[in-house]
């Protein structure tokens, strides 16, 4: 019932498994410094690979990783790697490994051979060939690397800096420079001035009313030239001056005009005149912006840390931050967070029934990892790190490691670290992490600097203690700098003077010990720094207040100078132009007057004919009159002569025939 | 492909009327239906695999039959999961035995928590005697007088006689 011819092979199979299991460590040597090496760009060396069965366990020494910028060093030589490993897990593709040791890693170490291989300069070859030319490579570098930018910025930052630094002010008693709002305003009002003078140069370059003048013009030369020789009548006359009249309307019409523009003129520089003249209001208030930047007799600051310090402790925090950024990130991808495969089937798709396990395991599970590196720099570390897992709620216990280090983040520094990291499962979810750095000695550094005067730190030792957590991405680590052995000097500060940069530096000096708290809180994305010290409140009086006074009217005389530059400036730039602008529209309003005087002559000398006319003609209605009157009196004698004569005739025949 | 088909055929035709063990025969079938009716998991097929390379059992004739159990498995997939859900859900007594093998290093590959390997698990189970039977004595009954009668047919006389057929047949040997 068996075949027998099957069994031969089949043991021969098994047979070759076994002799394959004996030499695996060799043929992993060989595919690491074959193909692996190839694939990587540099050599990869290890000196030997054993591995053992029962128990499963690897044990590789001295390995080398060519660094792939320079052959002749190694990214990264360690020394022994030895793990165990379970085998029954690994059918499930789990690896579950209860040991893992690392000793002696070091980094940037220099190698005796070099460790290029050929197919790295082929590879680089290849990439030329395909690479666009030097130049256009060179300016492109150039112009998209991080200086170019940085300098574009910098002219950005150099320009705007100028201009701010024309209008600030700074007297050798002020703590900091004000922005004088009489130079902002002066500036912008010469600006204003130049504007207008360009506004009304255009409306003055020719006379504003010209068409109107123009047509005057032709019809008052028309008028005297359709100007009848001989008037001999009061009509004719009185047409001449309807007509003379209806040019001095137009004549009229265009000395509005012009006076029309010229008092927008006025009201437009006398506008800017008034600005000028507020300047001496924006100047009360620089003066008691400046005053308050006066070193008064009474200081008080509230976290004098936060002002002095903040900038420095941010520099130190950001790459931190960077580097754990990075660190979640290759976690999260570790960890993984695609669904499961679904395969399409025409069968029924069926259900899964899961019974009780006993203990499911993760996928990778290293229980215990011994690491000790160190580098040339003589720099080391130390620790153990427990249950390193990609799913904590299936080992049931947090990851945790105790690391110790010698000058990692400097020489002589001393690091002590705890910390634990729990993914969720419990209520304890989140990272956690204790340390201290010992033996920090710091170099010099500046604290103050400002002018001539710095206040610098010359020696000091400080312990800085943290204490945090990340949970549900929430950062809340608390930092406390202890510094001891603290020796501040000074330059450039008069130490008869009461100044606050002396103050800070005598409070500097008195202090033999500096704690200060630093506490970052908020996103790993978006932190926010806060910090205290026992240098926080401090306050100081005594400070002579004539001193004060003296100072402030130093300041007054300062600033009422700048103030009167200002306004000296501006007042002859707008005085020159103004009087050249109003030369010329005094030309014009010139121009309308005359001949607006022309027409008044001529409506005078037409009205003045009138009355000549009008005389004339008067005398001779009354020369007729009288002539006629002398007539009728004549007439009226010769009538009263006749009827005399004729009654004495009368009466004489009477009398006569009376018989006298 | 075709010629590999027929190559099958052939060595199916010549088994059938050579003098090899009928039960031989039959247990191919039933590999057959060990193969086919479950769906594929990794772990299963390798022992039945191993199983049948070990066994004295006809190859041919289990290769032959996959298709036509594979195809019978899909339809009978429904059926499956409710005889697995069956068993697995149902009967109590065997969640014991069900948690013991769940916990076993390598017995989960064989897919046996899915309701549909284990429906399928149980209906090759029941249908595997049946086959082994059946087919034994179809294969009996083929020899004592199919085989005689095809022999003796005219179609045969022709086919046998036809110089083409010869040539497709020693074709096929090669």
């Amino acid at each position: 019932m068996i075949r027998t011819k099957f069994l031969v092979p089949l043991l021969l199979f098994i047979a070759s498994l076994g002799v394959l299991a004996f030499f695996a460590g060799a043929l992993m040597e060989r595919i690491i410094e074959g193909p692996i090496s190839n694939q990587y760009g540099a050599k990869i060396e290890v000196d030997s690979i054993d591995v053992s069965y029962f128990p499963l366990s690897v044990h590789v020494k001295g390995v080398d990783v060519t660094d792939l910028n320079d052959a002749m060093k190694n990214a990264v030589s360690i020394e022994t790697i030895r793990f165990s490993m379970a085998f029954l897990p690994l059918i499930e593709k789990k690896a579950l490994i209860p040991d893992l040791t690392v000793e002696d890693l070091q980094f940037n170490t220099v190698r005796t051979k070099s460790g290029a291989i050929q197919r790295q300069t082929e590879a680089l070859d290849a990439s030329k060939k395909k690479e666009p030319g030097l130049a256009s490579k060179a300016s492109k570098k150039v112009m998209s690397s991080k200086l170019a930018k940085k300098t574009k910025q910098k002219v950005n930052e150099k320009a705007s800096q100028l201009k701010e630094d024309a209008f600030s002010f700074q007297s050798p008693e002020m703590e900091n420079p004000v922005q004088l709002k009489t130079r902002q305003e002066a500036a912008a009002l010469e600006q204003e001035i130049k504007d207008l003078q360009d506004k009304w140069e255009a409306r003055f370059k020719e006379n504003p009313a010209k068409s109107e003048y123009m047509a005057l013009k032709t019809d008052w030369a028309q008028f005297k030239a359709q100007y009848p020789s001989n008037i001999d009548s009061i009509e004719t006359i009185t047409q001449q001056i309807t007509k003379v009249k209806s040019l001095q309307d137009q004549s009229k019409a265009f000395v509005e005009t012009i006076s029309a523009e010229k008092k927008g003129f006025d009201q437009d520089y006398q506008h800017v005149n008034n600005k000028i003249n507020r300047l001496s209001q924006l100047a009360e208030q620089d003066y008691q912006n400046a005053v308050n930047q006066l070193n008064t007799d009474t200081y008080s600051f509230d976290n004098i840390t936060e002002m002095y310090l903040t900038a420095v402790v941010e520099q130190k925090i950001d790459p931190v931050m960077t580097r754990v950024r990075q660190g979640l990130s290759t976690y999260k991808r570790f960890r993984g967070s695609a669904p499961p495969k679904v395969n399409s089937t025409w069968r029924h798709p069926g259900q899964l029934i899961y019974f009780p396990k006993e203990r499911s395991l993760p996928t990778l599970w290293i229980q215990r990892i011994v690491l000790s590196a160190s580098t040339n720099a003589k720099q080391s570390l130390r620790g153990e790190i427990f249950n390193v897992t990609s799913y904590q709620a299936a080992v049931g216990e947090a990851t945790m490691g105790s690391i110790k280090g010698e000058n990692l983040t400097g020489a002589g520094h001393l690091l002590d670290l705890e910390f634990t990291y729990d993914d969720g499962s419990r209520s304890t979810a989140g990272f956690k992490f204790n340390g201290a750095v010992s033996g920090i000695s710091v170099p010099r550094t500046t604290v103050v600097q400002k002018g001539s005067e710095t206040i610098y730190l010359d020696s000091a030792n400080l312990v800085i203690s943290t204490q945090g957590s990340y949970q549900k991405d929430l950062l809340d680590v608390r930092a406390v700098i202890d510094a001891r052995r603290l020796r501040f000097k000074q330059r450039g500060i008069s130490m008869d003077a009461f100044t606050l940069n002396r103050l800070i530096f005598m409070s500097l000096v008195s202090m033999p010990r500096l704690k200060v708290n630093a506490q970052v809180t908020g996103t790993m994305d978006d932190w926010d720094l806060s910090m205290s010290s026992n240098l926080d409140k401090f306050d100081v009086g005594g400070l002579m207040t004539d001193q004060l006074a003296q100072k402030k009217k130093k300041l007054r005389e300062q600033l009422d100078a700048d103030v009167q530059k200002q306004k000296e400036a501006l007042n002859n730039i707008f005085t020159q132009q103004k009087d050249q602008l109003n030369q010329k529209v005094t030309g014009y309003q010139d121009q309308a007057t005359q001949l607006e005087n022309q027409l008044d002559e001529r409506v005078q000398a037409e009205s003045a004919k009138i009355k000549a006319k009008q005389d004339a003609l008067k005398k001779e209605a009354q020369d007729k009159i009288d002539a006629e009157k002398a007539k009728l009196e004549a007439e009226k004698a010769r009538v009263k002569k006749e009827a005399e004569d004729r009654a004495k005739k009368e009466a004489q025949k009477a009398l006569k025939s009376l018989g006298f | 492909m075709i010629f590999w088909v027929l190559k099958q055929i052939k060595k199916l035709l010549t088994q059938l009327n050579s003098t090899e063990s009928p039960s031989v025969l039959a247990m191919g079938v039933v590999f057959g239906v060990l193969l086919g009716l479950p769906p594929f998991h990794f772990f299963y097929v390798f022992l039945v695999v191993l199983l049948m390379l070990i066994l004295k059992v006809n190859i041919g004739f289990a290769l032959i039959s996959l298709p036509l159990f594979k195809a019978l498995g899909v339809l009978l997939s429904l059926l499956a999961h409710q005889i697995g859900l069956f068993v697995l859900q149902e009967l109590s007594f065997l969640k014991g035995l069900w948690t013991f093998l769940f916990n076993l290093p390598l017995i989960p590959y064989t897919g046996f928590n899915h309701t549909v390997t284990m429906g399928s698990y149980v209906l090759s189970a029941v249908l595997g005697p049946i086959v082994f039977f059946g087919t034994r004595r179809l294969i009996g009954v083929y020899r004592r007088t199919i085989k005689g009668r095809i022999e003796r047919s005219k179609f045969m006389t022709v086919l046998k006689s036809s110089r083409y057929v010869g040539w497709i047949f020693r074709f096929l040997a090669e």
